[in-house]
């Protein structure tokens, strides 16, 4: 599975959004999911799918999946790998 | 007095009337009831002027568990304080009771159930232990219910004793004897139980299948929901043993509003007499709802003085029926929808 | 299945491997934002401050009430990390939380999480069922919580002369702000106000303004009000939103200025003072038991020295919104007060290894 792919899978887990409901450039405020609980769990997934473990600083600054890329970028994860 | 109870409860409404009477009610409260005015202070300086009963002010049914409230006015004099059956709580609701409102209850009531059972007077079954009456300085809910029917009875008998399921049959045949018609009240879970699904002696059977029998119940459901057990069924175990013209009525009342009942119409409604209103409002901004949406009911009449219980938010849901009943009563009505439902907040040091 | 006992540590790091499974489930007994809490609290680095030095006490026994918080699940996960065999009384009456943590973890655990798990034991008990008595006679470490009463009855029962006794009875917490506090502050007293409510040990029952006027105050609220919807986006339950109304009509007969949060979500009852006149004592500092409602939180504006003298006996927590020197003074101030804790506003709820005045890991560990 490439980055991409994992990356998008995971929103889908953790926001429990359908399939048809994901795109690279959903924001925080168009998903209810996407509170506390949604924070904590991004940056867990992050974590466990990626390697590297957000600061709650980070996890709570981010505001849409493309941050999500950026976040992983700045680490040296591409999503095209 | 109340004139709007010269006419029949559900002739056409004079809603100006009303709401001039629930407004010199509240007046009455807030100059009479000092705890009134502490939860209305703007009411206590700009005085009740509501413009519709929707601006008329309220007290949440709770507050009668907690506070035991009266109000101070010429020509009213406390007597018994009415109890509600204790929730699961453990808490029951107190009502102060006076002469005044006590006769204008009385007609209330008699009134709205004539409309149901039809005039004249006939031997009374109270499915209830007459050592219930004899408490002093308050009477609960379920004793007031059934002396709500009093003005309809010839004789009144006391069914059960103490704790006993079963009724005293003996008592019930000697009632029924000369009589032609007769009413049974009971809460709705001790006239399934004690009546329903009773033994009863053959000769009882005889006397009651001869006879036109107006079973009335309130109390509510709940119990019987427990049991599996539906309206239908359980009026149909009623009627069985009952003669031609036979119904049940079941009805819906408050401690906190005591005198107004709201029986349930043969078109499954639940109508307001004309002296009594009913708003549903949102539980989360308060908003009346028009009808077809379900809401917390708010529950008004003109006949309270010895308390401020002319106007009770309930903690029941309901909901507004549109246009007119197939009963031909006229006049708003509505439907129940249930309890709000209940779950405590979870804590450190709550038991 | 392993042949020798796990250490505290690698039972740490078990509980943190339940982390990816948590993160795409939630029981439906625990509301999103105590599932976020436990997450973050099965972290590793979180857990590890729990250890001490020494052996683990081997037997714990947890005492809760009905509709206890997290804090009940949080313990329980404690006491994992050093007892073989633990035992938890739950209510016979209401819901609990313990029991589907509990569940989640034995089915989404790893072999490890699983083993240790089988040591511990719940139940639904009444306070008077032997089964209970049993479980106190031989703890070597018991936790109650409950009221004053409840608690003073259990650590009477009979138990080991070596046995460590934690008790967390009626405990009451409150947040202090600055007048001119920042929209962040307002919107951390909604958020941890909104968890329990007023309910909770370490919920802030009441907000004080420090050297606020009573202008400060009504803007306080005001704020709070205008801001509560965009925090808390879920409306409160339905007979949440009807006993706030009943709450709000006590709070008004007990003499406070209320208004309701939007959508009927908190009732907040203003004081004219924090420190009553003689006359008024007993009045109007406090609600009574009677018109404190789940959800209301009381506010005050007052000096700073008037708030540390008006906290009750029973302060559990102060959590702080300030700016850097407001917080150094406050701090200051409260040294030698009642008060068990004084943290960050946002941490008010965080349950931490030194706890109501308790080093936890000399509780559990026998150095
Ligand atoms: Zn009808």
């Amino acid at each position: 599975m490439s980055n991409r792919d994992k990356l998008k899978q995971l929103v889908i887990d953790v926001f429990l959004l359908d399939e048809t409901e994901f795109r690279f450039d959903l924001r925080r405020t168009e998903i209810d999911t996407w509170d506390s609980l949604g924070v904590v769990s991004l940056a867990v997934g992050v974590h466990e799918t990626f390697g590297y473990h957000p600061t709650p600083e980070e996890a709570t600054a981010l505001a849409g999946v493309d941050d999500v890329i950026a976040l992983l970028a700045a680490r040296g994860i591409a999503l095209d790998a | 007095m109340s004139a709007l109870l010269d006419a029949p409860p559900f002739a056409p409404r004079d809603d100006a009337a009303f709401l001039a009477e629930a407004n010199a009610l509240s007046a009455i409260h807030l100059a009479g009831s000092a705890d009134y005015r502490a939860i209305w202070p703007e009411l206590a300086i700009s005085g009740a002027r509501a413009a519709t009963a929707a601006e008329l002010p309220w007290l949440h049914v709770g507050v009668f568990k907690r506070l035991r409230l009266r109000t101070e006015a010429p020509g009213v004099k406390h007597q018994r304080v009415l109890l509600s059956s204790a929730t699961t709580s453990g808490t029951s609701s107190q009502v102060a009771l006076d002469e005044h409102s006590g006769r204008l209850q009385a007609r209330s009531s008699q009134a709205i159930l004539e409309d149901f059972v039809g005039p004249g007077r006939r031997p009374l079954i109270v499915l209830d232990d007459a050592a219930a009456l004899r408490r002093r300085g308050e009477v609960s809910a379920r004793v007031a219910a059934a002396l709500s029917l009093v003005p309809l009875a010839s004789t009144t008998t006391f069914a059960l004793d103490g704790d006993q399921a079963a009724p005293r049959w003996d008592r019930i045949a000697l009632a029924l004897a000369d009589a032609d018609a007769a009413l049974v009240y009971g809460f709705t879970w001790a006239l399934w139980q004690s009546w329903a699904r009773a033994e009863r002696p053959d000769h009882v059977g005889a006397l009651l299948r001869a006879r036109r029998i107006h079973f009335v119940h309130s109390g509510g459901w709940k119990k019987l929901e427990a049991a599996a057990v539906d309206r239908d069924t359980f009026d149909r175990a009623l009627l069985d043993d009952a003669g031609p013209g036979s119904r049940v009525c079941d009805f819906y009342g408050l401690v906190e509003q005591n005198g107004v009942i709201f029986p349930l119409c043969e078109h499954g409604a639940r109508h307001v007499p004309r002296w009594a209103e009913v708003i549903v409002r949102d539980p989360w901004t308060l908003a009346p709802l028009p009808p077809g949406h379900t809401g917390l009911l708010q529950l008004i009449n003109v006949l309270a003085h010895g308390a401020p219980y002319h106007s009770v938010l309930t903690e029941d849901l309901g909901e507004l029926l549109d246009g007119a009943c197939g009963c031909g009563r006229a006049g708003p009505r509505f439907t129940l929808r249930g309890r709000v439902p209940q779950a405590e907040l979870r804590g450190c040091a709550v038991v | 299945m392993s042949d020798r006992t796990p250490t505290p540590t690698e039972i740490a790091e078990a509980w943190h491997g339940l982390r990816p499974a948590m993160i795409r489930e939630r029981p439906p007994e625990l509301s999103r934002d105590e599932w976020a809490y436990l997450i973050q609290f099965v972290d590793t680095s979180c857990l590890r401050g729990f250890i001490g030095p020494g052996r683990g006490r081997e037997r714990v026994t947890l005492v809760l009430p009905g509709n206890v918080s997290l804090l009940g699940p949080l313990l329980m996960i404690v006491a994992t990390l050093s007892a073989r065999v633990i035992r938890v009384k739950l209510s016979s009456r209401s819901d609990d939380v313990v029991e589907p943590v509990l569940a989640f973890a034995r089915r989404h655990g790893g072999p490890r999480l699983r083993e240790v798990l089988a040591g511990v034991e719940s139940a639904r008990l009444t306070r008077d069922d032997p089964r209970l008595a049993a479980w106190l006679a031989d703890a070597d470490v018991r936790v109650a919580f409950g009221t004053d009463a409840a608690m003073a009855a259990i650590a009477q029962a009979p138990h080991r002369a070596s046995s460590r006794f934690l008790g967390f009875g009626d405990m009451t917490s409150e947040a202090w702000l600055a007048p001119d506090a920042s929209d962040d502050v307002i919107d951390t007293l909604i958020k941890v106000f909104a968890i329990y409510g007023a309910q909770g040990c370490t919920s802030p029952r009441r907000a004080v303004v420090l050297d606020g006027t009573p202008s400060d105050l009504r803007t306080l609220r005001s704020r709070l009000c205008a801001r509560w919807p965009s925090v808390i986006r879920t409306p409160v339950p339905m007979h949440l939103a009807s006993q706030n109304l009943l709450h709000a009509q006590l709070a008004r007969h007990a003499g406070f200025d209320v208004a309701l949060a939007p959508g009927h979500a908190a009732v907040l009852a203003k004081l004219t003072k924090l420190t009553p006149s003689p006359e008024e004592e007993g009045t109007v500092s406090t609600l009574s038991t009677l018109a404190q409602g789940p959800l209301t939180m009381t506010m005050a504006a007052a000096a700073l020295d008037d708030a540390v003298a008006a906290l009750p006996p029973n302060i559990q927590t102060i959590g702080l919104g300030f700016s850097a020197d407001g917080a150094a003074r406050a701090r200051a101030a409260l040294r030698g007060s009642p008060a068990r804790r004084v943290v960050e506003l946002a941490r008010m709820h965080h349950f931490e290894p030194v706890w109501d005045g308790h080093h936890l890991p000399a509780v559990f560990f026998d150095a």
